[in-house]
């Protein structure tokens, strides 16, 4: 793991190019995770650019001591949150997207194929989820973070997460089952 | 049970294997690093309006001090004016002609004394003997 103290301490003091590497370094795993949660791709783009502007403003509240990576998930996190809530709001719901920027998980192509229609089914579930639930499930589930880390991030108790995490798990399985798909 | 729980594992790691891509990554990165605001700028900026809101208030602070003082040395040199109604007249009558002489100060207090809001009788008193001389 890359130590990137030097680097906060030259952002902090304002130094652009720093920040840059801090950018290029984060940007695909930030991406990857709001792509997972949004399930759009403009909508990604758009809370990656926020997660690192709002990075670059609040630098000076982040603590050396804690992780870097871990951080930056809290804000893109905080940012998709708050994102689905208003999205839940005004009621709008993703176009069902069929070309996301995925990269090809296999070689076999049948498989590959599989496996998008699998991504594609996904994000159409977690779009009729609760923002929490979806979170907690992108976050468990999909990213395989830890119980400890995901607390970190979305702030809510294990218990929370455990019964969040439930209930995601549950939505998911009964709307396979109605697809015939388990 | 299990065997949909099979499925579900492995539908799962289907899943997990996708990993989303950026289609442009440099561009997403031009367009992050444009959208940053220059901090040595706003510090500049957050800098000198403080210095601008100290300018200001010292100014307030200042007219402020000033004003009170006319207001004070206009105070100061307001003329008496006994013929105010329920103003507390002696107190003046004294300050104006205690060093005078007794009789025109209490010339000026018969005086005030009848113009201000008092009983009729009183009033009616004074008026008999206003044209009698002390």
């Amino acid at each position: 793991m890359k130590d990137y103290s030097y680097i906060i301490e030259k952002c902090r003091n304002g130094d652009k190019e720093s920040f840059r590497i801090i950018v290029h370094d984060f940007q695909p795993v930030i991406f990857r995770l709001a792509v997972r949660i949004m399930g759009d791709i403009s909508e990604a783009e758009d809370i990656t650019q926020e997660t690192f502007i709002k990075a670059w403003e609040t630098m000076e509240d982040f603590k050396l001591k804690s992780s870097f990576g871990t951080w930056l998930y809290r804000i893109a996190c905080n940012k998709c949150f708050d994102r689905l809530r208003q999205i839940k709001k005004t009621g709008k719901t993703n176009e069902p997207v069929e070309n996301l920027p995925y990269a090809p998980s296999a070689d076999n192509i049948e498989e590959d194929m599989t496996n998008r229609e699998l991504c594609r089914l996904i994000t159409k579930y977690t779009d009729e989820m609760p923002p929490m639930q979806r979170l907690v499930f992108t976050l468990k589930d999909m990213e395989e973070l830890s119980t400890e880390e995901i607390c970190k991030i979305t702030g809510i108790t294990p218990l929370q997460l455990k019964s969040n995490l439930y209930f995601a798990r549950k939505f998911i399985r009964n709307k396979l089952i109605k697809d015939k798909l388990l | 049970m299990n065997k949909n729980e099979d499925i579900y594992a492995k539908w799962l790691a289907g899943v997990k294997s996708m990993e989303p891509v950026i289609p442009d990554e440099s561009k997403l990165e031009t367009r992050i690093m444009s959208s940053l605001k220059d901090k040595k700028k706003e510090a500049y900026k957050k800098e000198y309006n403080a210095v601008s809101a100290i300018k200001m208030l010292s100014g307030i602070a200042a007219s402020a001090v000033l004003c009170s003082m006319f207001i004070g040395i206009y105070k100061e040199n307001k003329p008496v004016n006994y013929t105010k109604q329920n103003m507390a007249f002696t107190d003046n009558i004294k300050m104006e002609y205690s060093d005078k002489n007794v009789f025109d100060a209490y010339r000026c207090f018969i005086k005030e004394y009848a113009n201000s809001s008092t009983p009729s009788y009183i009033k009616k008193h004074f008026s008999q003997h206003k044209n009698q001389e002390l």
